[in-house]
């Protein structure tokens, strides 16, 4: 008997499909459309994310040492540096080192260099902090504690880019997620729409169904598949269709925005979040035939 | 089997649908409703198979009080009674085959049992030729035996029409009343809705006369 039911329930969903093709064709274009501008910005806002996160991984400060330090001290300074939790690499830069960088920033404009009769440039370190100690309080605390340290003359790190840089990274967020939720409900709401549209239109064969004694579970569930194949189909459609344009995009454009992109590298979604998209196409449309349905039996 | 004891019917208007209505049924019996349009005959019909449920009154089918039923107990109720309506309420997206099996799905048969017993009341109706075909490929009569066939294919101990023939000419007419006929002398209960007078004095059987929702 269960088996058969499941049966029924599985067949029953595909020939409603199939007895209905117009209407289910309008309902998945309508879920993919609204799908497929939730991925788009999920798209940019993954990839404006990653930007983000690669710039802050970008935050140093550097050292400049005082003339004076031997070798020895330099390594001990170095010692004393690497022992700061937050700190994960300090690379040392040497006054030639130094000189040989502005060399090249300078070259071609020998001049601006010839004049000096000594290297005036001091050794330095560059320190690099570790992922999770990126915020300017924490940018700001490593400064003033390797500022106190022997040896070191100055210490310079981009304290305004780096709270206004975080500013962005905030503000991102917060409009990230407001827009996000406001698309996602946007979604529910047409999906909920759309499927009460293909419900009305099954309105004779609701009636049809209680008066040959079918009790509302055996009415509700294979149209409550229904709506979740279409979902399904619809978030697959817009996937697909996502990606194609992207591909496009990369193929015919990118290069042309080079400038405007910079180094900045544009991906696809990974095929995890490929998969959990495409599950939510499938519950988004569950979720929106259990609204639209629990209204339309009560009714 | 069923019984009406002082049954009235309002939708919030001056006037009952239905009033004092007392009405007793023995099972096997064929009982027509008649009266004019506005009589309360669908009314009546309904508060049977609880489309509407009785403002006042007590209504027993077998003993049970249908008015104290549970709504999720009314598909229960329902699959005892086969229900055929004036406009066959047939669904033009699937075929005739598919119309029929619905009550035995819902009863849920195998596949197998689902079509064996479809086919064989499609003979009773004589469609046999046609279960492939959708309703609206069906005149009018034979688009009412489908109705009939899906209305006992689960042999349902009652069987409500209401105006079964109110679209067919007189000829259709009177080849569903034999259906109806036939249905009710082997063991089924049937009650018909008409204001069809000469079907009334054609078939000699019990007449229940509604006027201004009361039993004349």
């Amino acid at each position: 008997m269960f088996t058969t039911r499941v049966f029924y329930f599985i067949r029953k969903t595909f020939s409603n499909i199939r007895a209905y093709p117009l209407v289910n064709i309008l309902s998945v274009t309508t879920i993919s459309i609204a799908l497929f501008v939730f991925f788009a910005y999920l798209l940019l806002y993954v990839n404006l994310s990653g930007l983000l996160v690669n710039l802050g991984e970008e935050v140093q400060i550097n050292i400049y040492l005082a003339d004076f330090l031997s070798e020895q001290a330099t390594e001990e300074l170095k010692k004393d540096i690497l022992k700061i939790k937050e700190v994960e690499d300090a690379s040392y830069i040497s006054k030639e080192d130094a000189l040989k960088y502005l060399d090249e920033i300078f070259s071609g404009q020998d001049d601006v260099l010839k004049g000096l009769s000594k290297n005036p440039l001091p050794a330095s370190f560059n320190v690099k902090l570790k992922k999770r100690f990126t915020t300017p309080e924490d940018v700001a605390l490593v400064a003033k504690k390797i500022d106190r340290m022997n040896g070191v003359e100055d210490v310079v790190y981009a304290r305004e880019w780096l709270s206004k840089f975080y500013k962005v990274v905030e503000i991102v967020k917060v409009v990230g997620i407001v827009i996000g939720a406001v698309l996602s409900l946007a979604v529910i709401a047409i999906i909920a729409i759309t499927i009460k549209l293909t419900l009305l239109a099954k309105k004779g064969e609701i009636e049809i169904m209680k008066l040959v004694g079918g009790t509302n579970l055996f009415i509700k569930v294979p149209m409550i598949l229904e709506g979740m194949i279409q979902g399904l189909f619809g978030s697959i459609i817009s996937m697909g269709a996502l990606f194609f344009i992207y591909r496009y995009f990369m193929e015919h454009y990118y290069k042309d925005f080079g400038l405007f992109f910079g180094a900045l590298e544009i991906n696809f979604f990974e095929p995890y979040i490929i998969i959990y998209c495409t599950l939510l196409g499938a519950f988004l449309g569950l979720l929106g035939s259990i609204i639209s349905f629990g209204r339309m039996l009560k009714t | 089997m069923i019984r009406l004891n002082h049954v009235y019917k309002n939708y919030g208007t001056a006037t009952d649908s239905l009033s004092d209505i007392n009405l007793s049924i023995a099972r096997g019996e064929f009982v027509f409703i008649t009266g004019p349009s506005g009589a309360g005959k669908t009314t009546l019909l309904k508060l049977l198979f609880m489309a509407e449920r009785a403002t006042k009154g007590q209504i027993l089918i077998n003993d049970v009080n249908i008015g104290t039923l549970k709504a999720r107990k009314i598909p229960h109720l329902r699959r005892a009674i086969g229900i055929v309506f004036q406009d066959f309420k047939l669904l033009n997206s699937i075929t005739v085959l598919d119309n029929v099996s619905f009550p035995l799905e819902v009863l849920g048969l195998s596949r197998r049992d689902i079509k064996k017993r479809v086919m064989r009341v499609l003979k009773f109706v004589g469609l046999t030729e046609k279960s492939n075909y959708y309703p609206l490929e069906l005149s009018g009569g034979e688009q009412q035996r489908v109705a009939i066939a899906r209305a006992v294919v689960n042999e349902p101990p009652i069987l409500l029409a209401d105006e079964p023939t109110g679209n067919l000419d007189s000829e259709l007419t009177l080849d569903i009343i034999r259906l109806l006929d036939y249905i009710h002398k082997k063991g089924a209960t049937v009650i018909m809705a008409t204001h069809n007078k000469d079907i009334v004095e054609r078939f000699h059987k019990r007449l229940v006369s509604l006027d201004h929702g009361r039993i004349l």
